[in-house]
């Protein structure tokens, strides 16, 4: 009977010839992230065999950094043992014994799936006899078939594998199968949630980040810090690049019209976001935009700032509602310290009625006419590079 | 370091460092013990209290000592609770320190009425603005002697009349209370001569230590506090006395009651000299106006080491950051990104208009303050004009 990791994944399942590139990915990012080298891939499942490991404090972190890998749907911890009924049995109810204290269910399922077809027993025989053991141990227990308080889930390959809880993972493509993508991060609720999404999609993502001081404190750029490690969790590693912002804001403030500034900040950090990107080899920009939200995220907003890139600008939030992106935001951790009350931008350069519906050839010759290169020069040359690490694995001595 | 933020808090004297060190070390026995030290430590803290009731003109047993202001606030107002009738109300003025405006507030969930009197543009609340909210279910007035954001003085003696009449024209006792935490030490006060019901103290903005305060209650009425389970201070608080810290807060307003009358008239020439050349930066607004030059008369109404001025349109908090980085400290009541008018309650409810008050600081100061520091302080803030954009500095003087 030995430890074993259960991952899923589903959709490179569907790719065709490179296939074995996208499991590659996987596999690797398995390793970095759980520190386990012992890993075998199947069709559409990965095992890892923690071998000696026995912590099981361990193993457990393992597989909640799994759980936030792209490209994985589920992971759980189960047992391998050798295809025989009475170890099967054994195995069986070893996890149901651990699973009853851990959960004190009333009601349970025997899940079985034969899909070696050599295995003397058919699947609903090995269930009923594995159901009967444990009934007859745990006499006070209910068999419930359509909604139990725990499943036993048992499949018989080469091996038997034996297994109770999964959990969920974030799915879609793993990282960086898409290449790296150049995140606009404001210490908000919206761009972690989007950098997320596009994570999904296969995209290492990276962060920049423009910080005003002495408009907005440093306690501002420690949060966007925070939650730099969080998305680490996700990512793996995550590089933040700080840009000294508050001498752009200032000449935006000082030569347009009052109403037009928003706009101009906003084209100003696409500009030194394109430049960043392509110096350190950035695919694409991503932003939290939803259209609609605020004065610089309606399309003809949108028009004028993404004309300052020829990168594609990958804003995922398009189409959501703000409950949509809250409910993300909770999902991953980054809600809580989001809407920590430290200004993201001054309300020293918010106009009070800024222009929604620019006329794109003005704004675009209104901008062109700011003294800005030199800011934006300096800004991207006074960049600051921080590189965020996932910690290694905590091994608590039993 | 030059410290403004006197009113946050002010320096320990070394002498009352001393004698918290001493009473510390000596006299560690609990009053409420029946042994010799017990006693001992039990006979001192009824000496230090008549001492402390001697100087601020009030019985001994009228005097409840707290862990400060903040408690004693909230003690008198929740106190309210056990009032039988629900149809009540109570009376604050438009300009409380929060730990009177948020109990009170609180007590609308317990269905008392909460009814606010505001101030005059100049902060202050005149008698016939009283007189309006008063009528015969009123059970409490409380009234901030001095207030903590632009150290406005109340004419305190002509609202107790007004409730004094009050009372005999409904019959009914209305208790006034004010929280004089920002006058004690400061100007002279008989809390007898002055004819209020309540007031709270706090010791560390006189000199004292931390964590030390007390709540004056006239005999006259008897109140039923939240609080349970030990017979000090009569019952009305209970928890074993901070001996040391009230020793310390007695030795601080010794000290304070035989300098403070002859330091007052030097803080107001030095406040005077300090409002004229923060004027004169032009960068600087008065709040209240009428506390800049030329209305001389009105200054009167004002404690000369609290100034509130405006630095628009630098919001208040970038303000203090800037200055804190040259190494000067002061304080703001608003927060810059956060438009919850709360914050800027005081100033608000003055009629200061919002781009005025979210752009408020505080200065305080007190007796070690030289005036090479202000003038620092000065020079901090002249170049403080670098941080508004020229375009700004054009509209402000308009």
């Amino acid at each position: 009977m030995d430890n074993v990791i259960i991952v899923k994944y589903s959709e490179i399942g569907l790719k065709g010839k490179n296939r074995a590139y996208f499991e590659n990915l996987l596999v690797n990012n398995i390793r970095l992230k759980s520190g386990f080298d012992k890993i075998r891939k199947t069709h559409g499942r990965i095992y890892i065999e923690p071998g000696n490991c026995i912590n099981t404090d361990y193993i457990q972190q393992a597989i909640e950094r799994l759980a936030k890998t792209f490209g994985i749907t589920s992971v759980c911890s189960g047992l391998k043992v050798v295809n025989d009924k009475k170890e099967i049995e054994k195995a069986a109810l070893f996890l149901f014994e651990k699973e009853e204290e851990k959960k004190n269910p009333e009601t349970f399922k025997i899940n079985t799936r034969r899909i070696n077809k050599r295995f003397p027993a058919g699947s609903y025989e090995i269930s009923s006899y594995l159901g009967e053991t444990i009934l007859k141990k745990f006499p006070n227990i209910k068999v419930n078939l359509s909604n139990p308080d725990v499943t036993i889930n048992v499949e018989i390959r080469e091996k038997t594998y034996i297994y109770a809880e999964e959990l969920r993972g974030p799915g879609g493509l793993p990282v960086p199968s898409s290449g790296k993508g150049l995140l606009l991060l404001s210490g908000g609720i919206d761009s972690p949630v989007a950098g997320y999404l596009m994570g999904k999609r296969g995209l290492q993502v990276d962060a920049i980040y423009y910080h005003s001081p002495p408009y907005v404190p440093e306690k501002t750029r420690d949060k966007i810090r925070t939650i730099a490690e969080v998305l680490c969790e996700y990512f793996g590693q995550i590089i933040v690049y700080t840009v000294p912002f508050a001498e752009v804001q200032k000449t935006i403030q000082e030569n347009a019209n009052p109403r037009e500034t928003t706009l101009h900040t906003r084209a100003a950090m696409i500009a030194i976001a394109d430049r960043i990107a392509k110096s350190e080899g950035y695919n694409s920009i991503i932003t939290g935009e939803s259209l609609g939200q605020v004065a610089s995220q309606t399309p003809e907003s949108m028009r004028f700032t993404q004309s300052y890139t020829d990168l594609p600008i990958f804003r995922p939030l398009v189409g959501m509602n703000k409950e949509e992106i809250k409910d993300i935001a909770r999902m991953i951790g980054t809600y809580d310290i989001s809407i920590l009350p430290y200004e993201d931008c001054c309300t020293l350069f918010t106009p009070k009625h800024p222009i929604i519906k620019p006329n794109f050839e003005i704004i675009k010759n209104n901008f062109s006419r700011l003294p800005i290169e030199k800011p934006i020069d300096t800004a991207v040359l006074n960049t600051e590079k921080e590189v965020f690490k996932l910690s290694e694995l905590k091994v608590r001595t039993v | 370091m030059i410290y403004l933020d006197w009113a946050a808090s002010a320096p320990v004297y070394p002498e009352v460092a001393d004698i918290v060190k001493d009473v510390s070390l000596k006299n560690y026995a609990n009053p409420s013990s029946p042994h010799r030290e017990g006693e001992n430590a039990k006979l001192m803290l009824e000496d230090f209290r008549v001492k402390f009731a001697s100087l601020l003109g009030c019985n001994p047993d009228e005097l409840i000592f707290t862990s400060g202001a903040t408690e004693a606030n909230n003690m008198l107002l929740y106190s309210f609770i056990f009032e039988r009738t629900r149809e009540i109300n109570i009376v604050i003025s438009g300009i409380e320190h929060p730990s009177v405006y948020e109990p009170a507030s609180q007590l609308e969930r317990f269905g008392i009425k909460l009814r606010y009197v505001m101030p005059d543009s100049s902060g202050i609340v005149t008698p016939e603005r009283l007189l309006k909210k008063l009528d015969n279910m009123t059970r409490l007035v409380s009234i901030i002697y001095i207030n903590n954001e632009i150290g406005v003085i109340q004419p305190i003696k002509q609202l107790v009349n007004v409730v004094k009449e009050a009372e005999k024209r409904f019959g009914r006792k209305i208790l006034f209370h004010s929280d004089i935490t920002q006058a004690v030490g400061k100007i002279n006060i008989n809390l007898k001569e002055i004819g209020i019901d309540a007031a709270t103290i706090s010791a560390h903005k006189f000199g004292g230590p931390r964590g030390t305060g007390a709540l004056y209650l006239k005999r006259d009425f008897k109140l039923n506090f939240l609080y349970g389970g030990g017979e000090q201070e009569n019952g009305r608080r209970p928890g074993t006395e901070n001996l040391p810290g009230i020793a310390g807060m007695l030795k601080a307003l010794e000290i304070r009651t035989s300098i403070m009358e002859k330091e007052y008239p030097v803080a107001r020439d030095t406040t005077k000299w300090l409002i004229e050349n923060l004027i004169s930066t032009e960068l600087c607004t008065m709040i209240p106006q009428l506390r800049a030059p030329g209305t001389n008369e009105e200054n009167t109404n004002f404690s000369p080491y609290i100034l509130s001025i405006s630095l628009p349109p630098l919001p208040g908090e970038v303000t203090v950051r800037s200055l804190s980085e040259m190494g000067i400290c002061i304080s703001t009541g608003s927060a810059c990104s956060s438009r919850k008018k709360d914050r800027m309650r005081t100033l608000i409810n003055m009629g200061i208009p919002e781009d005025i008050a979210g752009s408020a600081i505080r200065i305080s100061y007190g007796w070690y303050t030289t005036k090479n520091e202000l003038e620092e302080f000065l020079e901090g803030i002249k170049k403080l004009e670098k941080l508004i954009p020229r375009k700004n500095r054009k509209f402000l003087s308009r």
